[in-house]
């Protein structure tokens, strides 16, 4: 019987002797003995807000380096000429580099390649399934935690080390190989105080910590789910977090060992890469894509995952078509290990082009069946606009277009045009700024009242949204345009007559920085000032929302919840009629409530 | 299921009257498994996904093998006719060895036969040990006098093909992941050792052994 | 047009949004597949958006309406939503390929020019061994060579690389190919219309500050990420009639009377060799030692030995050394960078470099950040005289490329 348990009795105001019964965030004693017990915690909660704040930090990082790139891209030459140009424009730029840039592209270079390593490795794939996905699996399938709670810390250490890499290469200059790390250029660029060396060791560290989080998952979905709760009585969410986790331990050995390979050609020259003593540069790219094209879909699944949520929440309905969404999700994981070849298209024969061509449109039919059964999901629902549903709107739309995108650069003759150019930038940053990230911040919206226990202020958050909607697609519309017209990617400077796309696309990014602020004092101001958030103030029928409390106790449960109705089963177990705005109230289930 | 409602945290003590019993039977799952069967199920799957990890590892390395063979048949005959066959036979068979006594020990652990399961983890320990003292006494070191070294540090003067350098990274880096990975195997049996020596395997509890055990063959196969 | 695009659907314009004007053979054929997608999109996306629009407005969460119950799956509806797109994208990936076999079998008689990428410049022979003489310069003061080719025919081009990898990208062409440093890859290419001159307002062609004619040439770029100056590694492709393209080939091929060795020498220090990237002359520290007063200098190597450069014949050897053996001497405070140039440098070009570092005493005018202006006579359409001191004004401010930018689409 899934039972309501109330937050009132159990919540941060009151302290009970018996320490499992208390809210998850409840202090332990001394700020100290907090602090201990944060770091050292098997708490798949705690463990998921530490990679939450870790995560949007370096988001946070990532994104100023972001607007430090479409800064210098607000003119044809700023780099170059900044020391020598009078514009305000050169001034700033040189004010942000400083001595850099004397030394011409190369620290634009640099800031370029930090932003693309630092949004990938360190931002969009841990960011769903280690923060949300930490907090959210266990309370969805009804456990008390992942399956092995001290590898899943032994992960956020192994994050926190890979950072530290990543932060000490930056810290003697960074890297300029793109984030990519194509040899040979890798291996024969600048490396000073090992900075290349560093950062390559980042990427592999963190490999591990994806490896280990994904394995736990995959090992709690299979073995740890409530009694009653079957595989398709489990909500979308873990579907999606369950395909990633699989692409994470399948794909990231490979890279693990490229990368390996990588640190061993800079320290002793192997030549396995090096053309000069006979190596193959291109087979590099082989390996890193065979990591990194599934590696495209760990980052895309977990956005999926929670749109399944919102939408779903939101709008009061059961995800139209449940089980072609959750196979959909198994076919993505599946063929995204044989199309890597896409992306050396200029690089490769005409047989294996043929067949990569071929399998990349395979591969894209599964995502058009997601987007089309949540698009039919709203008909005859009971649609709220707020926050979390405005995000997931957006992420229809945005994702579409990213998607959409993918089809001419699958079609061989029009990738040779477009290959490398900022057509790519903009189909990138579609599917992983448009669909992860804001699928994302969407989540950490409609999560938000479940792991803090505060409400945050619904205008604020939808006039962050405008910002951010409007920002986003200011930004990447015109690059799509100058992309096809010719302008390569990774340009430090660019021939005058893109400056016109590139104006736009940097006062869109403005737009976006504006957004997020936004969204940040919300945030802060909800942590503060935030109304008590009920247990359940969306309706919805998942366990985080029906059993535990806001935010969940230790143990996360008072009972263990038995599962007697679907994820989405809004038809049969009948929410209450609230007006919009009014925060909704425990789900209480009519006595009559069955399994669906 | 009523039988999870226990928050007593792994190892802690389990009330007087079964402070007597020995640890793999007072022994509670943690808190979110519903018991022992249930946890040591878990742990296998982990430990199962762990390895296919492993093996994609080691399968990268073996592709870019096969591909610089491939290119360079003749490096990579020169290359391997420097391997001494013998000490190699050698290693092969002391590893297989220990994949029997490895198996010997999980069998001990099952039935209750401490002793026994002590013998094997040492035995395993000292196969590990003889396989590293073989790579480094007569490979390794034969190797590093010869000037046969990775890459840049290669510095043999007999050399016939410019690409022997490579094949000799891709041995060492193979070779030594390898090795690497029989180190951390002992590691785990001193550690297996340790614990056995206090009671706390037996037919209930002997997830790490099996865990390690595992770890073992696939070490021993690659 | 010369050629047609069936799918703008009339649209030209939404055509001309996306694209410059084309100018090959094998583009049709891009953008029409291309157009022919971005109309299944936004047939897609407007169906899509359009419904959810529809549906958010139509069923907005209204205080006291409860929920209406629907079907929550269905499956001939869903069968035909999974194989509809399948069906859509047969085509496209047929059409795709096809284009792409086009864009890669070259035909049996075609113009040959071998092309080597190197950071940060692209250098070309022609079939005859001849090599672009005439240079643009770029945003920096990188120097951007014009390659010519003929109208009408069939051209192939075979690229290499002498450091990582690069890629040779044509946007007016609609193709790019990688560059890479262990092999030769190939593209080719059909230009359509010889290009038109740059026109004044009076009517008559312009020219450069350097006195060359104008052309609306078009753009080459790198596309494949190789370090500082990726963004300025650039190259010009001007198409001539054919029969203007052969007698300019064969002109190109003849050594240029006019050009004193000094000038020679400067003109492979900067163009051909591209000894400017590591040997400035300003004095200027770069990846190898600077010629700004080499004469005269005492240099120490690693191995410890000094050399004076005061003597002809040391002084010459010790170069040709440096250009064909680089590794045999290394000035300290340098690492063993250089490649080497045996077999690709001729003696008399040794010479000519050898008499261009002995005038490098005090930096010429190509080095220095403000040169003063000088008059240069006015060449022959198509090809600068290699020796000849480019004239330059002093760069104002915010307008860095010295060149008039032709229209965007490279075309009328
Ligand atoms: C989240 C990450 C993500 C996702 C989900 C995708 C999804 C897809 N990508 Fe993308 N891609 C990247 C991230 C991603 N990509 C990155 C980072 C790069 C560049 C890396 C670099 O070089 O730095 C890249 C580059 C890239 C290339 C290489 C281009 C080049 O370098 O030359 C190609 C080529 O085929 C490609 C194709 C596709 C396709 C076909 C999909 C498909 O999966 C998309 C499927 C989705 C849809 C189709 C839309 C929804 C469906 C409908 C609206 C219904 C209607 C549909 C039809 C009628 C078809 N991508
Ligand atoms: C997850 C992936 C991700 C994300 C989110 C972004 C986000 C953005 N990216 Fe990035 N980008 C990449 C991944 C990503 N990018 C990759 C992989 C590359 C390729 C690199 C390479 O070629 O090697 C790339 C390259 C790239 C380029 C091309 C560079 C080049 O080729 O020369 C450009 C240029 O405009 C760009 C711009 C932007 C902008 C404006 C944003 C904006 O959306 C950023 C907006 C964010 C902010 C402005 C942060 C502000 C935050 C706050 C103010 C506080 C809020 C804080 C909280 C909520 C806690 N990116
Ligand atoms: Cu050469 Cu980029
Ligand atoms: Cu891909």
């Amino acid at each position: 019987m899934a039972s309501f348990t109330g937050s009132r009795e159990h919540g941060l105001t009151h302290a009970h002797d018996e320490h499992h019964d208390v809210s998850y965030l409840h202090p332990k004693g001394s700020i100290l003995a907090t602090i201990w017990d944060w770091m050292t915690t098997i708490d798949h909660k705690k463990i998921g807000v530490m990679y939450l704040v870790a995560i949007l930090f370096m988001f946070f990082l990532g994104g100023v380096a972001a607007l430090i790139v479409r800064l210098e891209l607000l003119s044809p030459t700023a780099v170059t000429h900044a020391g020598t140009q009078a514009t305000l424009h050169g001034q700033i730029l040189q004010g942000i580099l400083g001595e850099g840039l004397n030394k011409g592209n190369e620290a634009y270079n640099r800031v370029m390649t930090l932003h693309g390593i630092i949004m990938v490795f360190l931002v969009i794939v841990p960011s769903v399934p280690a923060s949300l996905g930490n907090f959210l699996l266990p309370l969805m399938v009804g456990a008390k935690d992942v399956a092995f709670p001290r590898l899943n810390l032994l992960s956020w250490y192994i994050y926190l080390f890979g950072s530290f890499f990543a932060i000490a290469s930056l810290i003697m200059g960074g890297v300029d190989t793109g984030w990519t790390f194509y040899t040979p250029y890798s291996t024969t660029t600048g490396n000073e105080h090992g900075r290349v060396v560093w950062m390559v060791t980042a990427a592999f560290v963190l490999g591990f910590s994806s490896i280990f989080t994904g394995l736990n998952f995959v090992v709690t979905v299979h073995k740890l789910r409530a009694p009653g709760m079957g595989w398709f009585d489990m909500p979308l969410f873990v579907w999606g977090i369950y395909g990633a986790a699989i692409i994470q331990v399948l794909a990231t050995p490979v890279i693990g060992i490229t990368l390996l390979l990588l640190i061993f050609e800079r320290l002793f020259n192997q030549g396995i890469f090096d053309p000069r003593i006979g190596g193959d540069p291109v087979l590099f790219q082989h390996f890193f894509w065979f990591y990194s094209h599934p590696v495209v879909y760990v980052m895309i699944l977990p956005g999926m995952a929670i749109i399944n949520e919102l939408i779903a929440v939101h709008s009061r309905k059961k995800i139209f078509g449940y089980r072609a969404v959750a196979f959909s999700t198994l076919a993505i994981a599946g063929i995204s290990f044989i199309v890597w070849g896409h992306h050396l298209f200029t690089a490769e024969g005409e047989v294996a082009a043929a067949v990569f061509s071929a399998l990349t449109f395979l591969v894209a039919i599964p995502s058009a069946v997601k987007v089309i059964n949540w698009i039919a999901t709203l008909y005859k629902g009971s649609i709220s606009l707020n926050t979390p549903m405005l995000y997931a709107l957006a992420f229809l739309f945005l994702f579409s277009i990213g998607g959409l995108t993918g089809i001419f650069l699958g079609a061989l003759s029009v990738d040779l045009h477009l290959h490398d150019t900022y057509f790519i930038v903009a189909h990138f940053h579609y599917v992983m700024m448009g669909g992860t990230i804001i699928a994302f911040i969407g989540g950490i919206h409609h999560w938000w009242p479940k792991m803090f226990g505060k409400m945050y202020n619904e205008w604020a958050g939808r006039i962050g949204w405008f910002f951010v909607f409007v920002g986003f697609n200011t930004t990447f519309i015109p690059q799509f345009l100058m992309g096809a017209r010719g302008m390569p990617r990774r340009y430090a400077t660019y021939v005058p007559e893109f400056q016109i796309y590139h104006v736009i696309s940097t006062v869109g990014s403005w737009m976006l920085a504006i957004g997020f602020l936004i969204h940040l004092i919300t945030f802060m101001h909800s942590l503060v000032a935030g109304k008590r958030a009920p247990a359940n103030p969306w309706g919805g029928l998942t366990l985080e929302w029906t059993d535990a409390a806001s935010p969940p106790i230790e143990h996360n449960f008072h009972h263990e919840p038995v599962v007697t109705h679907g994820p989405y089963d809004y038809d049969d177990v009948l929410p209450p009629q609230t007006a919009p705005g009014e925060y909704i109230l425990p789900v209480p289930l009519p006595a009559g409530a069955k399994a669906h | 299921m009523a039988t999870i409602s226990t928050h007593q945290s792994q190892g802690g003590p389990g009330g007087p009257s079964l402070e007597s019993l020995p640890y793999h039977l007072r022994y509670r799952a943690a808190a979110h498994f519903v018991d022992r069967e249930h946890e040591f199920d878990a742990v296998k799957m982990g430990i199962w996904l762990f390895l296919a990890t492993e093996v994609l590892l080691f399968s990268g390395m073996f592709c870019a093998y096969a591909i610089m063979r491939m290119l360079y048949p003749e490096a990579f005959v020169n290359g391997s006719s420097h391997l001494d066959t013998r000490w190699g036979l050698l290693n092969t068979v002391v590893l297989l060895v220990s994949s029997w006594t490895v198996a010997s020990a999980v069998r001990s652990a099952q039935v209750g036969n401490i002793r026994a399961l002590k013998t094997h983890i040492a035995l395993t320990f000292l196969a590990g040990l003889a396989f590293i003292t073989i790579k480094f006494v007569f490979e390794y070191s034969v190797k590093y006098s010869q000037g046969l070294m990775p890459g840049r540090f290669f510095s043999n003067p007999y050399a016939v093909d410019p690409h022997e350098p490579m094949w000799w990274s891709i041995y060492w880096i193979a070779t030594g992941i390898h090795a690497t990975h029989v180190l951390v195997g002992m590691g785990l049996f001193t550690w297996l050792y340790i614990r056995a020596s206090k009671l706390h395997f037996g037919p209930g509890h002997y997830n790490a052994v099996e865990g390690v055990g595992l770890y073992w063959h696939i070490v021993d196969i690659v | 047009m010369t050629h047609s695009l069936t799918f703008t659907l009339g649209q030209q314009w939404l055509h001309d949004m996306w694209f410059t004007k084309a100018n090959s053979t094998q583009a049709a054929q891009t953008d029409d597949l291309f157009m022919f997608i971005l109309w299944i999109c936004i047939f897609s996306f407007v169906l899509l958006m359009g419904a959810m629009f529809y549906f958010v407005a139509r069923y907005r969460r209204r205080p006291g309406v409860p929920t209406i119950r629907s079907a929550s799956h269905n499956t001939p509806l869903e069968l035909a939503w999974s194989v509809g797109p399948l069906l859509i994208l047969v085509p496209v990936f047929f059409w795709g390929f096809h284009g792409y076999i086009g864009k890669q079998a070259a035909p049996a008689n075609a113009e040959l020019i071998r092309i080597t990428g190197e950071k940060w410049q692209w250098s070309a022979v022609y079939s005859n061994g001849a090599s672009p003489r005439e240079y643009v310069r770029g945003t920096t003061d990188s120097e951007i060579p014009v390659l010519i080719v003929p109208a009408g025919r069939p051209v192939k081009l075979m690229l290499t690389s002498k450091d990582v990898i690069h890629a040779f990208f044509i946007p007016d062409f609609r193709t790019k190919i990688d560059v890479d440093p262990n092999r030769y890859t190939s593209m080719w290419f059909q230009p359509l219309k010889a290009s038109p001159p740059v026109l004044g307002p009076d009517g008559k062609q312009l020219k450069d500050d350097r006195g060359n004619w104008l052309f609306h040439d078009h753009h080459v770029f790198c596309a494949e990420y190789c370090g500082d100056n990726h963004s300025e590694m650039a190259a010009y492709i001007r198409v001539l009639e054919a029969s203007e393209f052969d007698k300019m080939k064969e002109m190109l091929a003849l050594p240029d009377p006019n050009s004193t060795p000094e000038q020679l020498g400067e003109f492979y220090w900067g163009k051909k060799f591209g000894c400017r990237s590591c040997h400035s002359i300003d004095g200027t520290k770069g990846t190898g030692p600077t010629w700004k007063d080499l004469w005269g200098r005492t240099e120490t190597f690693s191995d410890g030995s000094t050399l004076t450069f005061d003597d002809d014949v040391a002084f010459a050897n010790y170069v040709r050394e440096s250009v064909l053996t680089p590794q045999a001497k290394i000035v300290n405070g340098f690492g063993p960078q250089m490649n080497s140039y045996q077999g690709q440098i001729k003696e008399a070009e040794i010479q000519a470099i050898l008499a261009f570092m002995k005038s490098a005493k005090v930096a010429p005018a190509m080095a220095a950040k403000n040169p003063p202006a000088s008059a240069g006579a006015a060449p022959p359409a198509g090809g600068a005289k290699p020796g000849e001191k480019p004239a330059e004004k002093p760069a104002a401010p915010g307008t860095p490329p010295n060149r008039p930018v032709p229209p965007p689409g490279g075309g009328k």
